[in-house]
């Protein structure tokens, strides 16, 4: 006879087993067990070997679901959001590699930019107020303030203050920086597009070319500046004080810090009733690569996908544990694959961070909302064991009988591994039957 | 002939016992001093590989005798393909080989 406490320990192990199989495994381990007492084993030893049960067990549900996987599920959607979650990611890496950050101004440990945060996600918007800009200048607050931006074009062409360069501490290669009274048609060109399309003639300055449709007077050039040139920019123009801005960046006072910055500026906009200003405004080092705050951004978006698409799946009370950690790890590879091309696009194309921001900022989301139902739908209706789709719809239940006999739709697993019951009514719930071994003779020409 | 499959040492002892007419979990547990947590596993994946094949005694021998049913293991033509090849393999298995006990069939 089996003592109890080797019979308890494998029945609890049993449940480990998957049910399909857990009958027979458990006869197999009491039969054993029994053998072994009966030819004299002492108890310490049988519920020695019965602790083992649990290995067992364990090693057969994992197998079990990884053979399943293998066969199936791998091949199909999620062999593909992996295939395009590596891809973004060989996309990111490739665009860093030929976007990197190099930022060569020697005023860079006090240079900052503006940046107005969004509540949502951590997200970082680059447009600030104009009257915030006015009153920081006013106040003194900053040493310098400059203003710029992106006027799009091929070659890219970016609108700053006159005093940008000067802020930054960038000395032009050749010829001279802007000055106040320079006139809208004055162009810095990027020493990149310099060397490639004057093939560094130094004799170009002071005359006129055609950039972008438009004739420029070049008036110098300066070096590769990349946090502006994030969007590769290869000319400079000044812009007009009437002009509209969509960024700045800061020169700190000597001996200040960016938080102390950031302390005053939104003290002063209190002050002068810029209330929710103030409670907006960030200054971010320059230094700091712009992409770090996408990477926030997009693990933010594909977390709260994560999270919506698990408790919505919950909600419905379908599936174990494996069925939930697949659907998130599907709504995460897409949901940051997609927020991975996006942020390599906004580095690679000109001028979209600018005025189009907000624009492609929603359509990301709503692109995101959409394909994250698309793969919860697709999620939807498969085997809670081998995650094939279910398959042959039949309708059972009454309509006559919403009580007693709801009417539903009940969908099989290919392989036999269960059915589905999906119900037609508000008043019942989705069920899941699972079909024993026995079954599985009439699935077998499906598994072949 | 069938293909030979690489066995790691636990799963060519286990095999080697198996051949040698120990058909239970439990005696291959004894002959090899392997855990039940290895031995059940092990018994397990060969059998999933076609190196063995398991089959229930019949109840109603079972029930003659007062004992529940045991499940009995035995090497395929495949397994003893890749068992000649993990003996050459494992030079120690060769020489536990002889010392093993021959079992009568049950």
């Amino acid at each position: 006879m089996v003592p109890r406490s080797c019979q308890f320990v494998v029945a609890a192990a049993a449940w480990i087993a998957p049910r399909a199989k857990r009958a027979d495994w458990k006869r197999e381990w009491l039969a054993e067990l029994w053998h072994r007492a009966e030819s004299g084993a002492p108890v310490e030893d049988l519920l020695r070997c019965a602790w083992g049960s649990f290995r067992d067990a364990a090693w057969l549900r994992a197998n079990e679901r990884a053979r399943n996987l293998e066969d199936s599920f791998f091949h199909k959607p999620l062999r593909l959001e992996l295939t395009l979650f590596l891809l973004a990611g060989l996309f990111c890496a490739i665009s860093g590699a030929f976007n990197p950050s190099r930022l060569p101004y020697p005023n860079m440990p006090r240079l900052a930019r503006f940046q107005r945060g969004i509540p949502f996600l951590g997200a970082l918007e680059p447009i600030v107020d104009a009257k915030l800009i006015s009153l920081v200048k006013r106040e003194r607050i900053l040493q310098d303030v400059a203003t710029y931006r992106f006027a799009g074009g091929v070659p890219p062409v970016a609108r700053v203050g006159w005093n940008f360069f000067d802020a930054a501490g960038a000395k032009p290669v050749l010829g001279r920086g802007f000055r106040e009274d320079d006139p809208e048609d004055a162009a810095l060109l990027g020493q990149a597009y310099w060397r490639t399309r004057f093939h560094s003639d130094p004799s170009v300055i002071g005359r006129k070319a055609d950039i972008a449709g438009r004739a420029y007077t070049i008036v110098g050039v300066v070096p590769d500046a990349s946090w502006l040139s994030v969007p590769r920019t290869c000319v400079f123009t000044p812009i007009s004080p009437l002009m509209k801005f969509s960024g700045a960046i800061a020169l700190l006072r000597p001996g200040s810090t960016i938080a102390s910055a950031q302390r005053d500026i939104r003290r002063v906009a209190r002050q002068h009733e810029l209330r929710w200003m103030a409670d907006a405004v960030e200054l971010v080092p320059l230094w700091e690569d712009p992409r770090k705050r996408d990477l926030e951004f997009i693990f933010g978006v594909a977390l709260a996908g994560v999270v919506f698409g698990l408790a919505f799946s919950l909600a419905r009370r379908m599936g174990g544990m494996l069925y939930h950690s697949l659907l998130a790890a599907r709504l995460f590879l897409v949901l940051a694959a997609l927020g991975g091309y996006r942020a390599a696009v906004l580095h690679l194309l000109p001028g979209i961070r600018d005025p189009l921001w907000l624009f492609h900022f929603w359509v990301f989301l709503l692109l995101c909302c959409a394909t994250g139902c698309l793969v919860a739908r697709d999620h939807d209706r498969r085997c809670l064991v081998c995650f094939r789709r279910m398959r042959m719809p039949a309708p059972i239940g009454l309509w006559s009988s919403c009580i007693f006999d709801q009417p539903t739709t009940e969908y099989m697993c290919p392989l036999g591994h269960g059915a589905l019951c999906v119900a037609e009514t508000e008043n019942a719930e989705d069920y899941w039957i699972d079909l024993d071994e026995s079954w599985r003779e009439l699935f077998a020409h499906s598994e072949a | 002939v069938p293909p030979v499959t690489s066995l790691s040492y636990a799963s060519a002892s286990i095999l080697l016992t198996i051949s040698s007419g120990y058909r239970y979990g439990f005696d291959v547990m004894d002959i090899t001093g392997l855990p039940s947590g290895t031995v059940y596993p092990a018994l397990r994946r060969l059998e999933q590989s076609g190196l063995v094949s398991s089959k229930w005694e019949k109840e109603s021998v079972a029930l003659k005798d007062q004992r529940p049913a045991r499940k009995y293991y035995a090497i395929t033509r495949a397994g003893e393909v890749s068992l000649d090849a993990a003996v050459q393999r494992y030079p120690l298995l060769e020489r536990l080989l002889p010392s093993l006990p021959r079992k009568p069939k049950a």
